[in-house]
């Protein structure tokens, strides 16, 4: 096939003009309420990204019908990273097309990590809603600050809500009681597993295996035989969405028998893990954020902010109820914008810095149950916290802390397969 | 020693040469704001890289598939010595590529024997394998799952405060891999390795040693790959697993030579040059739309250059040559009987 | 030895689910040559369309799956006569970027048509999701997938051997210059094979989906095991797939048990070891592995 003088001249054009183009610089007035937003929203993380966003743009609907930020309306400049290859560039088009001074981010760690170091070094401030790996905040930066806890801790706290409640909770004890952790190998399974671990053996509890997979498997099915030849009483997980769904699937072929099964995070708080497990899901324990707290244990006008959260958000996305990453990018988003941007008073990086670092809300002022103070080292959120739930009645409920939960029965040991549909009864 | 007797030359290499020098050592001064010099310094970076898998896929024919092994080897060696042994990354560079080296000497053991499609598979084995095995080392070395670089500039650190400095050590890594794909191509290994690209077997028939120099091509390319991926390293001061030894990267580089025109010399070149600014205008004008709305325009468009331009951008400029001369001279058309190509 | 039996079982429907999803890229790839990059997102396709036939119409689709074929029949017409055939005598290049910007164009067009949600259907009544033989569980819904895996193969072979069309298919693997001299038209041969191969990959994608979810990149979770089962059969064998699959199914779930970080290595690594020892798969014809269409 030949080509055409006129053909090879128009693709020669489209060619030169996209190679011209981010050349061409934007002419756009610097505008004072605009967010830079940075999220996995095509790609593999794309489910929960999307659910961050959502999250983001409730809180940006409820603010600009209040009026807005420094009198205007809230914008977004919106970003796509699907992975952390591109998280660098798109992260520098934020800062320097958008001209951006804050981002809300990243909902994975790996993104997190690359974004927040192209704004630490162009000095804008990046606030991490819901990453929780470790070495995120280790590095000393000044302009990043994190508001969920880190994945160590994570698993620190599930482990001891293992050792603490569920231990006596079905009946053993700790030096009899067998644990297994299994954990899917990215950056945040493996922090989670590796922070679990710890606190069992500080405890000297018996961890019988401690294995990882790729959570894009097409299947589980060995790893589950490998638990009913090793026979955990307790199995500690971290999985994404997928993968929580086929190897709970395959448990379930498999009859695998189990005293107790606690997730954190990932799938296992989604309403989709429900949707395909249908009772099965029921008793099911999980250690991370959630919405679906008590909100009478939050600060009064917390709890209209919960009221108002969970009665307008599914008008907002046609009938679709939020899930605990929906709940996490609306906090850290409807913090900035009604308490660190006033009181920063502009779009001054310093001042914004200050504002952060002076906030101190005590625990219960956020609708995920959180308080707010960034430690001045680390810039860390302190009063960040996971809380506990079980799934009954195919809902995640919280359980614990105190006094967040709103279940009034737990349940356990968890009921044999088929027969969950009482579970929290 | 006159290169004009090892080296075929032509009057249109000045130009080429002119532009690559332009685009490596002078562009990188000229470019203001910061996005921009981004935007040149994974240009440079990623034609380099184009360049460098150019050498074994276009000159000699072997599409490899697995390109990410040697970037990932050359930014995890220079990246542990640096921060667990305190060595530089210009040496580190070298360490990387000679493991890179070893890697592509052994893997072409049973790689060669294949060709196509299954010698893209086993390179494309080879390299998820790599990244794999990466992961689950952990289980023995008390390796983090991520590396980071300390942002501390400094010359023998290879790390820069600007850009333009990144982007004139992108550049010249780029006139390096370049230099190598002109030798190769227009010395007598050239002739032999386009033999060996359009048909291996009569190549061999012919008596060209068809292992020996693919082996060079190979080797080659695996050094200047590994080089590259020091490079990345020490530009986005952050390795995973998932970014250096990915497959989406094992993908780029075969997908801009070929853009710009697999087997030319500055094909690879122009092929970054449009593909990178190409994706950051997609994802520009319709990123906010719909999740993926920019994909799905970008998939198009990227069916309509490949069908529309087999040969890549230059190659297609080269059709357009073809088309629009008067009737070939004799002297032409011995060129052409020789399998002389640009 | 329980365990052993168990992981036996597994280990073969799991090579049926490998097998099937295979199948169809096996038929392109070995007729046409064509390396289908997205082919992952013909079997996401597939099971979209039976989350949709199952959602909208109560039709689940192990009893629909003729209903998929036939419409994946005509998509894979489409895909040859609007892409592929301009592809076809090209270099390999061209067909695997082509096929790569169509995956990327498929997998994002479901993205903004049908969102990242995780999609799932329930077929099997409660008390089913698998049944006791010899004291091993089998898992229902991969039991039937396993079952159409070896359905899709049969009836392919009687196919391929006992119509005209499928022996000219048969010739056109074999050698496309005597086939056209025995007066085959390549071109329509090709046309057949698109449809076929689209069809039974997105009968596979729909009889898989009950055991997986639906959403629009899991493609990427099963195009480089396709590739891996089809190049480990051995190129232009059916059965060849069923064998590779198997054989892929097996060691991935033995390693599972012992060591599960390593399962997905063992893709890979029985790729590179099977190809330095048997360049030509395990059926596949004596110097498959050089062929090329040009």
């Amino acid at each position: 096939m030949t080509l055409s003088r006129r053909r090879f001249t128009t693709l020669a054009g489209a060619a030169g003009l996209s190679v011209a183009s981010p050349f061409v610089r934007r002419a756009e007035a610097q505008d004072l309420a605009k967010i830079g937003v940075l999220l996995p929203l095509s790609g593999p993380l794309a489910s929960l990204g999307n659910e961050v966003l959502r999250g983001f743009q409730f809180a940006r609907s409820l603010v600009n019908a209040g009026g807005g930020v420094f009198g205007r309306p809230v914008e977004f400049a919106q970003v796509d990273v699907p992975g952390s290859t591109e998280a660098t560039s798109q992260a520098q088009r934020l800062i320097t097309s958008d001209r951006v001074k804050v981002i809300v981010g990243s909902y994975a760690s790996a993104i997190s990590f690359a974004a927040s170091q192209v704004a630490e070094r162009n000095r804008v401030v990046y606030f991490e809603q819901g990453a929780v790996a470790d070495d995120i905040t280790s590095r000393g930066f000044k302009y990043l600050f994190r508001f969920i806890y880190n994945s160590t801790e994570l698993g620190r706290k599930c482990a001891e809500y293992a050792t603490d409640r569920i231990i006596p909770g079905v009946g053993l004890d700790r030096k009899t009681a067998k644990v297994a952790i299994l954990n899917e190998n990215s950056n945040n399974g493996t922090a989670v597993g590796a922070g679990a671990k710890a606190w069992l053996d500080e405890k000297g509890v018996q961890v019988v295996d401690h294995t990882s997979y790729d959570f894009k498997t097409n299947d589980l099915s060995s790893v589950v035989q490998r638990y009913k030849s090793l026979n955990p009483d307790i199995l500690i997980v971290e999985q994404y969405t997928p993968d929580a769904i086929l190897f709970w699937r395959q448990a379930r072929e498999a009859g695998l028998k189990l005293k107790a099964m606690i997730g954190n995070g990932g799938g296992h708080n989604v309403n989709e893990f429900a949707e395909a497990l249908g009772d099965d899901v029921n008793g099911i324990f999980n250690t991370g954020t959630s919405v679906y707290i008590n909100p009478k244990a939050l600060q009064p006008e917390t709890a209209a902010l919960f009221k108002t959260f969970h009665e307008e958000y599914p008008k907002m996305f046609d009938g679709r109820k939020p899930s605990a990453h929906a709940g996490m990018g609306f906090n850290a988003m409807y913090t900035l914008l009604t308490d660190i941007l006033p009181a920063a008073g502009g779009m001054d990086t310093e001042k914004i810095r200050q504002a952060a670092l002076a906030l101190d809300k005590p625990v219960g002022s956020s609708i995920v149950g959180w308080g707010l103070k960034f430690d001045p080292k680390t810039q860390n959120n302190t009063r960040a916290f996971p809380t506990y739930d079980q799934w009954q009645g195919r809902q995640i409920r919280s359980i614990g802390p105190d006094p967040f939960g709103i279940a009034e029965k737990i349940t356990m040991p968890l009921p044999d397969w088929g027969q969950r549909a009482g579970v929290g009864q | 020693m006159n290169p004009a007797r090892y080296l075929i030359l032509r009057p249109a290499d000045l130009i080429g040469l002119a532009l690559a020098v332009a685009a490596a050592l002078v562009l990188p001064f000229l470019v203001r704001d910061d996005y921009s010099a981004n935007v040149l310094v994974l240009i440079l970076l990623y034609a380099g890289l184009a360049s460098s898998w150019n050498i074994i896929g276009g000159l000699a024919g072997q599409f490899s598939l697995g390109h990410s092994a040697f970037l990932g080897i050359g930014a995890y060696t220079s990246t542990l010595l640096y921060n667990y042994a305190g060595i530089s990354p210009w040496l580190g560079m070298l360490a990387g590529g000679s493991i890179s080296v070893v890697l592509a000497l052994l893997i072409s053991y049973p790689t060669f024997r294949m060709r196509g499609v299954f010698f893209a598979m086993a390179t494309l084995a080879v390299g998820e394998t790599l990244r794999i095995l990466l992961i689950y080392s952990r289980k023995f070395f008390p390796l983090p799952y991520s590396l980071s670089i300390d942002y501390q500039p400094g010359l023998a650190r290879m790390i820069f405060e600007d850009r333009a400095s990144y982007a004139l050590l992108a550049g010249c890594y780029l006139l390096t891999c370049l230099a190598c794909t002109f030798v190769l191509s227009r010395s007598y290994t050239g002739f032999y390795l386009r033999a060996i690209r359009d048909n291996d077997e009569a190549a061999d028939a012919a008596g060209v040693p068809v292992r020996r120099y693919k082996l060079i091509a190979f080797l080659v390319s695996a050094f200047l790959t590994a080089l590259g991926g020091t490079l990345m390293a020490q530009y986005v001061l952050y390795i995973e697993p998932g970014t250096v030894l990915s497959i989406e990267l094992s993908v780029d580089l075969p997908l801009m030579a070929i853009l710009g025109g697999i087997g030319t010399i500055l094909g690879p070149l122009v092929g970054a040059a449009i593909l990178l600014p190409l994706r950051e205008t997609l994802v520009e004008m319709l990123g906010g739309a719909a999740s993926g709305a920019h994909l799905v325009l970008y998939g198009f468009l990227l069916i309509l250059i490949v069908v529309l331009l087999p040969n890549g951008l230059l190659g297609g400029l080269d059709r357009l040559r073809a088309l629009t001369r008067s009737k070939p001279g004799p002297s032409a058309d011995a060129a052409k009987t020789a399998g002389v190509q640009p | 030895m329980q365990a052993i039996l168990q992981l036996l079982v597994s280990g073969v429907l799991l090579g049926g689910v490998y097998a099937l999803g295979a199948l169809g890229l096996n038929l392109i790839f070995g007729v046409a040559k064509v390396v289908n990059f997205a082919h992952g997102e013909f079997l996401m396709l597939g099971m979209f369309a039976a989350y949709w036939l199952m959602t909208l119409t109560g039709i689940n689709p192990y009893l629909g799956a003729p209903i998929i074929g036939a419409a994946f029949f005509l998509v894979g017409l489409a895909f040859y006569a609007g892409l592929m055939r301009f592809t076809i005598y090209k270099p390999e290049l061209t067909q695997v970027f082509a096929t790569l910007g169509l995956s990327i164009l498929l997998q994002n067009a479901a993205l903004v048509a049908w969102s990242a949600d995780y999609r799932t259907i329930q077929i099997m009544p409660a008390g089913w999701e698998s049944i006791q033989v010899l004291g091993a569980y089998v898992p229902t819904n991969r039991l039937v997938a396993f079952l159409y895996a070896v359905a899709i193969l049969l009836a392919v072979l009687v196919f391929l051997r006992s119509t005209f069309i499928g022996r000219a298919i048969e010739a056109v693997s074999q050698d496309l210059v005597a086939a056209r001299l025995m007066g085959i038209d390549p071109d329509r041969v090709f046309l057949m094979t698109f449809g076929l191969g689209i069809a039974i990959t997105g009968v596979a994608g729909g009889v898989l989906m009950p055991s997986f979810y639906a959403f629009p990149s899991v493609g990427s979770f099963f195009v480089l095991v396709a590739f891996v089962v089809v190049v480990l059969g051995g190129l232009g064998s059916i059965a060849g797939t069923i064998l590779g699959g198997l054989l892929l199914g097996l060691v991935e779930t033995g390693i599972g048990y012992v060591a599960p970080d390593l399962k997905e290595a063992t893709h890979f690594v029985l790729l590179i070891l099977l190809l330095a020892v048997r360049p030509h798969g395990l059926l596949g014809v004596k110097g498959a592995e050089k062929e090329t269409l040009k």
